[in-house]
């Protein structure tokens, strides 16, 4: 956390804070350019803990109007990243508590609307075609990792994600959600055990053997 | 093989600790919690297999996809903060498009086929041109009719033909297409063999996914199918729309990866749907610098950026440290050597929980009584071929071993010398200096170079560095002397089997063991490994007289198909990595 710095040298350090100082600024380059650097770091993030594309973009988007709406009283306090994410953690956990009160029907990625896949869509379709079996395999191992990372709750999901997709440390993680880095250490800790419990026949998982002489010898 | 590994399953009640293992594998303890932990874990199985367990856990994750936004998401945000107003420029309502008759201009009949008209009263000259004009606007009316109905037809047919052919094509190429997301990711199989390295985007060895291989075909179901022929035509269109040369790269690409086993397609799929979502997360201005570039550029800048990637899983002291270095090749180096001591520490790991002690102080490769006298031949060998320094550390190690029991430590310090110094086999002792090669060799250097022989000091370099060490510098002679083409009147040691030279055990071990088992392969009703066996007998053949390939040849093979040379290679289990050999080629059909 940068404290007792002031926005002139936070800016200096931070090429994302001048570029959102551009925003407040009223440059629209500058919000694109924003939209850009951010949009796979952020979609990737809301999709991992919605685990629906397209909610996930909803969400993204959701997440730069917020930066769009306050512009004009933003003053960097923190990196720039750190704050983008407090925005997409609130969001977030508040469309997740929705959902509670709401149950969705996920949409799987292969259940497109009317109009067929969407670009996203093909461009992981492509993916799959090209390894189709490999695929296969890795949806079934990609299932189980999911339904476990599901199994946590909202905030340790989160924890989880910011740690180990964005590799935030505990401190920048502390500062997103607003808690302590004891917290943090605490709310990871538990969500990794009960990761590891649930993942357990999986982390251990040799694959076939090597073939050996002995194998060669029985031809 | 399965390795021995402590017990998964106990998990330690204590919640405290389980933070502290978490916090410690995160790199977020201070320097003196963290050393007790790793006190913890370096004395306690099970808080060290707990460990184990939740680093494996938290790798798993790495396998879950990382979505993308779709293409036109900067679009659709910005949009939603100005909406543009429709435009009313050609004062079309919205929602009130024309349609194609209504915009399409009447056909006009040619003035050149009209008749002169005579002089008539004005009365007649109307009902003469109302009467033309009916009959030039029915005919011409018709005939446009007509025309559109022909435009249409031929356009129709026009189309199923290029559909045809388009069906013909994608049948032809469908190898070719299905793999096109992947090869059009790089220029050629080279590359993509580069990419596979645990550093860029290939498999650490032994992890999960390098043991996965295709099955050609799996059964889909009709929706499935559907999409997968939309996908083929999809990329069908994107394959004609490169240039001549890029297909042609392409077309050679698919034929040189079709040619490899299935494992190894397997894995170079794997390493290049790595690098493909790596490089759609890229930031603009990075992906920038990689996808022009030439390919050795590229490669250099994707190390760089992956290091960089990697430097940002280390604790924060390796961060700053990285932060501070000016230069790209200090940062380079940096990575280099992190990843080097991440590399050593790993081996170290798991070498201790392969071997860790059962109760008689030894490590368990060490407790059966003939393994133990194979690896006190190999240490024998060894030492003999160690510099000074290295040397002397392996002895203060065997003392420490016999005397405190730290047996452990010592079999460690055998492995990662064995590592750095892979043993030559041959005679114990041979020339160390220019004066005490061979007089015949003496005279033939300096008659070929009298500027580097002629003298009392040999010039910096190789041959200076190596002086005074047994084989390193008969190696370095016959490596110079291979550099200038020049061949020796003698090899400076055993280049055959049955050189007087070569240690028995060495010559038993060709004729008993490796010649028997090429043999084998050779024989075997499996393309791969008898074509790979071939090529490994020709290998050993054409390194025959030639010294020092012959012997580092015998050990090359002998590691690849895991067979032990008796007193020249560790013994099975006393290596760092015991499976990291180059596994035999599978035959695809029987896996």
């Amino acid at each position: 956390m940068a404290t007792g710095q002031t926005s002139a040298q936070m800016a200096i350090r931070d090429p994302d804070i001048r570029l959102m100082l551009r925003v407040r600024d009223d440059d629209p380059a500058a919000f694109s350019q924003l939209v850009e650097r951010y949009q796979h770091r952020l979609v990737g993030v809301m999709h991992h803990l919605v685990n629906n594309a397209e909610e996930a973009e909803d969400l993204a988007q959701e997440v730069f109007m917020r930066v769009y709406r306050t512009r004009k009283k933003y003053t960097p306090k923190a990196k720039f990243s750190t704050w983008l994410f407090t925005i997409a953690n609130n969001l977030a956990l508040n469309a997740l508590r929705n959902r509670q009160r709401k149950p969705m029907v996920a949409l799987e990625i292969h259940e497109s609307g009317p109009l067929g896949p969407r670009p996203a869509e093909q461009l992981v379709h492509n993916y799959r075609d090209a390894a189709p079996s490999t695929s296969l395999q890795q949806a079934e191992l990609t299932a189980r990792i999911r339904q476990a990372l599901s199994k946590l709750n909202d905030r340790q999901q989160m924890a989880v994600i910011l740690n180990k997709f964005e590799d935030m440390g505990y401190a920048e993680i502390a500062e997103v959600m607003g808690l302590t880095s004891k917290a943090v250490k605490s709310l990871l800790s538990r969500a990794r055990a009960r990761l590891r419990e649930e993942l357990q026949d999986y982390i251990y998982m040799d694959g076939e053997p090597v073939p050996h002489t002995a194998d060669v010898e029985e031809d | 093989m399965k390795e021995q590994r402590p017990n998964p399953e106990p998990s330690p009640d204590d919640p405290a600790l389980t933070e502290d293992l978490v916090a410690f594998l995160d790199g977020e303890l201070d320097p003196e919690m963290n050393e007790a932990v790793e006190a913890k874990i370096g004395v306690d199985a099970t808080v060290r297999a707990e460990a184990d367990a939740l680093k494996k856990t938290w790798d798993l994750l790495d396998y879950l996809p990382r979505p993308e936004p779709s293409p036109n998401f900067t679009e659709r945000t910005l949009s939603r903060l100005e909406p543009v107003p429709q435009s009313g420029a050609n004062n079309v309502p919205s929602g009130a498009t024309p349609s194609r008759n209504a915009t399409a201009p009447l056909p006009r009949a040619s003035t050149a086929i009209l008749p002169v008209p005579s002089a008539r009263s004005p009365r007649h000259k109307v009902l003469w041109a109302t009467a033309w004009i009916l009959i030039f606007t029915a005919t011409g009316f018709g005939g446009f009719l007509l025309h559109e109905q022909y435009a249409a037809h031929f356009a129709r047919i026009e189309k199923q033909e290029k559909r045809i052919q388009e069906q013909e094509q994608i049948a032809k190429d469908r190898r070719l297409l299905q793999n096109l997301s992947l090869y059009r990711l790089v220029d050629d199989l080279d590359f993509a063999r580069q990419l596979d390295d645990p550093e860029l985007f290939g498999d650490e060895p032994g992890s999960i996914s390098a043991t996965w291989t295709l099955s050609a075909s799996r059964p889909r179901d009709d929706g499935a199918a559907d999409e997968a022929d939309k996908s083929l035509r999809r990329q069908y269109r994107y394959f004609q729309s490169l240039s001549e040369d890029r297909r042609e790269q392409i077309r050679a690409l698919d034929r040189e990866f079709s040619e490899l086993d299935e494992e190894t397609q397997g894995r170079l799929r794997l390493v290049l749907e790595r690098y493909g979502y790596w490089l759609a997360k890229l930031p603009e201005e990075d992906r920038r610098r990689i996808e022009p570039a030439r390919p050795s550029r590229r490669l250099e800048y994707i190390e760089e950026l992956r290091g960089r990637d990697w430097v940002q899983t280390l604790p924060k002291p390796y961060r700053d440290n990285y932060e501070a270095a000016t230069t790209s090749a200090e940062k380079r180096h940096l990575v280099k050597e992190w990843r080097q001591e991440e590399k050593d520490r790993a081996d170290e790991w798991e070498f201790v929980k392969r071997n860790e002690p059962k109760g008689g102080g030894l490590p368990v490769f060490l407790e059966d009584a003939r393994t133990k006298a194979d690896f006190d031949l190999f240490v024998l060998n060894l030492e003999s071929q160690l510099p000074p320094g290295e040397a002397a550390t392996l002895k203060r190690a065997r003392t420490a071993a016999q005397q405190d029991g730290l047996w452990l430590d010592y079999a460690i310090i055998v492995a990662r010398l064995s590592d750095r110094h892979p043993l030559l086999p041959g005679p114990p002792d041979g020339p160390k200096h220019f004066s005490e090669l061979p007089n015949e060799i003496q005279k033939f250097l300096i008659d070929r170079e009298r500027a580097t022989f002629g003298k009392k000091n040999l010039p910096a370099g190789p041959l200076a560095r190596s002086s005074g060490r047994w084989p390193d510098f008969a190696v370095a002679v016959s490596e110079y002397a291979r550099s200038k083409s020049w061949m020796l009147p003698r090899q400076l040691g055993p280049a055959r089997k049955d050189d007087k030279d070569m240690p028995a055990e060495v010559r038993t071990f060709i004729e008993k063991t490796l010649e028997p088992t090429l043999t084998r392969l050779e024989r075997a009703d499996r393309p791969f490994m008898s074509a790979q066996a071939k090529k490994d007998r020709e290998r050993l053949r054409a390194a025959e007289g030639l010294w020092p390939d012959y012997p580092r040849t015998v050990v090359d093979l002998a590691r690849q198909y895991k067979l032990m040379i008796p007193g020249w290679t560790l013994p099975s289990g006393a290596n760092f990595r015991p499976d990291a050999g180059k596994k035999l080629p599978r035959n695809p059909g029987k896996g």
